[in-house]
């Protein structure tokens, strides 16, 4: 067992109101899964990834990783954790925009203190890893979508983690630049064997998972598919406003 | 990658990070400039005051005559009988400075035992008025009469006499002479002294009759070095000619204190005191103590003195300490708050970039280093453009502010007898403002931009790095 979520919750305070964003959430994740995340818009979707990524505390409950409660550590252990085991692909990708798209992979190295010939090297062959090898020395803006988040890939794969989470990584990408990564991630998800949690309003992106959950205002839910049937898959994944709308 | 990552962002936001540098530079050219003028106007003070009274000397200690002393000299232009008219005449009379009344040379050596005096000499002042003409020739009396008393300045310093159609004309010259002690001159009247030709007196010259001659006296009565020039029908012999600062209230010959006190008839004896103390901390103390050994007498200090100077310089003083001073340290204040400001908002906006870097794993003090040095960066440029800025403002000082005059009540030395100088006369001193930009000015300047810098950047550093990774994302751009 890699993950286990034991009634967590996270409430933000917003505007003097209270809002629950998980709400006593258990889940167990095994190493290697493909998991996707699905749920409607302010369903909690990205703050169980953040979760699982270290990068926020929950308000309630337990989140252990590999056995350790990561509610319990401390922010300099929480970065130690991020920078070893985890790798992260945004719907913005996130790249830093002076920076080029070699440097860009290299700043994942940074906190490993590693040469800089080493450094270089590594992101080379990253970069190569997701077909940007002629790329390197560009900047984001004079990339494409696709290869912004191609780059983005490479970041988060260059250190080699244990889990490789992506929030929305395809929500800013045309339909066939969406097919590239998601075939991507799907490829390198099978060859390395790391474990895979994407949060996707995509049906057909979840559909390539190898679990699916379904999140409804901070709790895990059945998926609305089977309660609307004649629905193709995609629609499924689709905000409930936007499903009744069509309909 | 530290270092591409700090120029490749400034880059980016190069307007805003030139902003922050001209704010810091701008802070930072104030406190060169002011300081520089700060320091001009010092050096001014001090070159009025070293005039006035001598490098290195904490106090001067005279002491005034008084009233029924001295009195008018005569220097016997009546023949003594009828056979001596139209006779040619010669007449010379040394006296010590009138005001000033001589002082033992004992009171050196107690004023030397006290306690936090560093040095002490003794200098005797005097003048010697030379009179020489022809006895007048006197009709139908035996009283004779009496030389014109207007005189009329000439070219060289003397003074001629016209009488009336009958009489025929008499020279009157006067010249200043200062005894000093050979052995103490870095103390002392000589102590700004600055030999120009020749050589200074030195502790060997102590008897001999040997004398320095100030510059504008040679010049103006063509002397030079190895000439022979006589005081009272003693002949010395020019060694050195020297140059004193400009408003120096100097005399127009030095000569070995043991001859002025014999021409002058005043064995062992001295009328100014020159005292160095120990340290700047001691001078009250020392002045406090002499005014007690010696109750009568006038103990001056250059503090004394500096307040005593009034005029333009005086207020140029007062600007620079009062005015130039806050001046400097509120632009300084504001360049700090703007460019911590500047810095601030320049890490507001890059929230979701630093926040991806902490999510990769960047440690908040990695991310309050990357701000810091974007803002040392700054700190640096604003440094480099604000000495510039700096020491332009302080040439331009320096080239278009007009001289400064210095008016001070003299309490030191006095001029030839009939001499406006008297012992409490005002005088005035016009000395040209520098604004002098040191090394250690730069360096503090440089040092005051990286602080700046540092403030700033820590600022910034500081609000980025308590940002968590997922508040930070929530962000929107």
């Amino acid at each position: 067992m890699l993950y286990r979520l034991t009634e967590v919750t996270k409430r933000y305070t917003q505007r003097r109101k209270q809002i629950d964003a998980l709400d006593g959430v258990d889940l167990a994740i095994d190493e290697g899964e493909f998991l996707a995340i699905q749920g409607s818009t302010g369903s909690g979707k990205t703050t169980l990834l953040q979760m699982l990524g270290a990068m926020d505390r929950p308000s309630g409950g337990k989140l252990e990783f590999e056995g350790h409660d990561l509610v319990k550590m401390g922010e300099g252990d929480l970065s130690e954790l991020r920078s070893h085991s985890f790798g992260f692909i945004f719907q913005g990708f996130n790249l830093i925009p002076t920076l080029t798209a070699q440097e860009n992979v290299e700043t994942a190295l940074v906190p490993w203190h590693v040469h800089a010939d080493e450094r270089r090297r590594r992101a080379e062959e990253a970069l190569a890893g997701v077909g940007l090898a002629d790329r390197a020395r560009h900047i984001p803006s004079e990339l494409s979508g696709g290869e912004q988040q191609r780059v983005a890939i490479a970041r988060a794969l260059v250190r080699a983690p244990r889990v490789i989470l992506a929030d929305e990584p395809t929500g800013n990408l045309d339909e066939r630049t969406r097919d590239d990564i998601i075939g991507l991630l799907e490829q390198l998800w099978r060859e390395r064997g790391q474990t895979l949690i994407v949060v996707t309003h995509d049906t057909w992106v979840a559909s390539r998972a190898s679990r699916r959950i379904w999140l409804d205002r901070g709790r895990l839910g059945e998926e609305p598919a089977a309660a609307v049937p004649g629905l193709d898959a995609r629609v499924v994944a689709e905000p409930a406003l936007a499903v009744a709308g069509r309909l | 990658m530290f270092f591409t990552y700090v120029f490749r962002e400034l880059r980016r936001r190069h307007r805003q990070a030139l902003l922050t540098a001209m704010g810091l530079a701008v802070g930072v050219a104030l406190v060169v400039a002011v300081t520089a003028y700060a320091a001009g106007v010092g050096k001014a003070q001090d070159q009025v005051l070293q005039s006035l009274y001598g490098v290195g000397t904490d106090i001067t200690v005279s002491q005034q005559q008084k009233m029924e002393q001295g009195g008018a000299q005569r220097f016997g232009m009546q023949p003594p009988d009828e056979s001596k008219q139209g006779e040619k005449f010669s007449r010379s009379r040394v006296m010590t400075s009138p005001g000033q009344q001589s002082i033992s040379s004992k009171r050196l050596t107690q004023i030397a035992s006290l306690d936090g005096v560093s040095a002490v000499t003794g200098s005797l002042s005097m003048s010697v008025m030379s009179v020489q003409g022809e006895f007048a020739q006197v009709q139908g009396g035996s009283s004779g009469a009496q030389p014109s008393a207007s005189a009329q300045q000439s070219g060289d310093g003397s003074s001629s006499q016209q009488g009336q159609a009958q009489m025929a004309p008499i020279d009157v010259s006067s010249l200043s002479v200062s005894g000093v002690d050979t052995t103490e001159l870095a103390l002392g009247p000589l102590s700004a002294a600055q030999v120009s030709s020749g050589r200074s007196l030195t502790s060997a010259d102590a008897k001999s009759k040997v004398m320095l001659v100030t510059k504008a006296y040679a010049k103006q009565n063509s002397l030079s070095v190895g000439d022979v020039k006589k005081i009272d029908g003693k002949k010395f012999t020019i060694v050195g000619i020297v140059a004193l600062p400009a408003g120096s209230t100097s005399s127009d010959v030095y000569i070995p204190l043991s001859w002025a006190q014999k021409l002058s008839d005043n064995a062992n004896k001295v009328n100014q005191i020159y005292v160095k103390a120990d340290s700047a901390d001691d001078i009250a103390t020392v002045q406090a103590e002499i005014e007690k050994v010696m109750p009568k007498a006038t103990v001056t200090t250059s503090s004394d003195l500096a307040g005593q100077v009034s005029g333009s310089l005086s207020s140029a003083s007062t600007l620079a300490d009062r005015l130039g001073k806050w001046l400097a340290i509120a632009a300084l204040i504001a360049s700090f708050a703007v460019a911590s400001l500047l810095t601030v908002s320049a890490v507001s906006r890059r929230v979701r970039e630093f926040g991806t870097l902490k999510a990769l794993g960047w440690k908040g003090r990695r991310v309050v280093g990357q701000v810091l040095g974007e803002s040392m960066v700054q700190g640096i440029i604003g440094a480099v453009i604000g000495v510039g800025l700096g020491i332009l403002g302080a040439k331009l000082i320096a080239a278009f502010s007009p001289a400064l005059e210095a008016t001070v009540a003299s309490a030191v030395q006095s001029g030839p007898p009939g001499m406006p100088q008297a012992a409490d006369a005002a005088q005035a001193v016009t000395v040209n403002l520098t604004a002098p930009v040191s090394l250690q000015l730069i360096g503090v300047a440089v040092g005051l931009a990286l602080a700046g810098a540092l403030i700033a950047g820590a600022f910034g550093g500081w609000r980025a790095s308590r940002l968590r990774p997922a508040d930070a994302l929530r962000r929107v751009d």
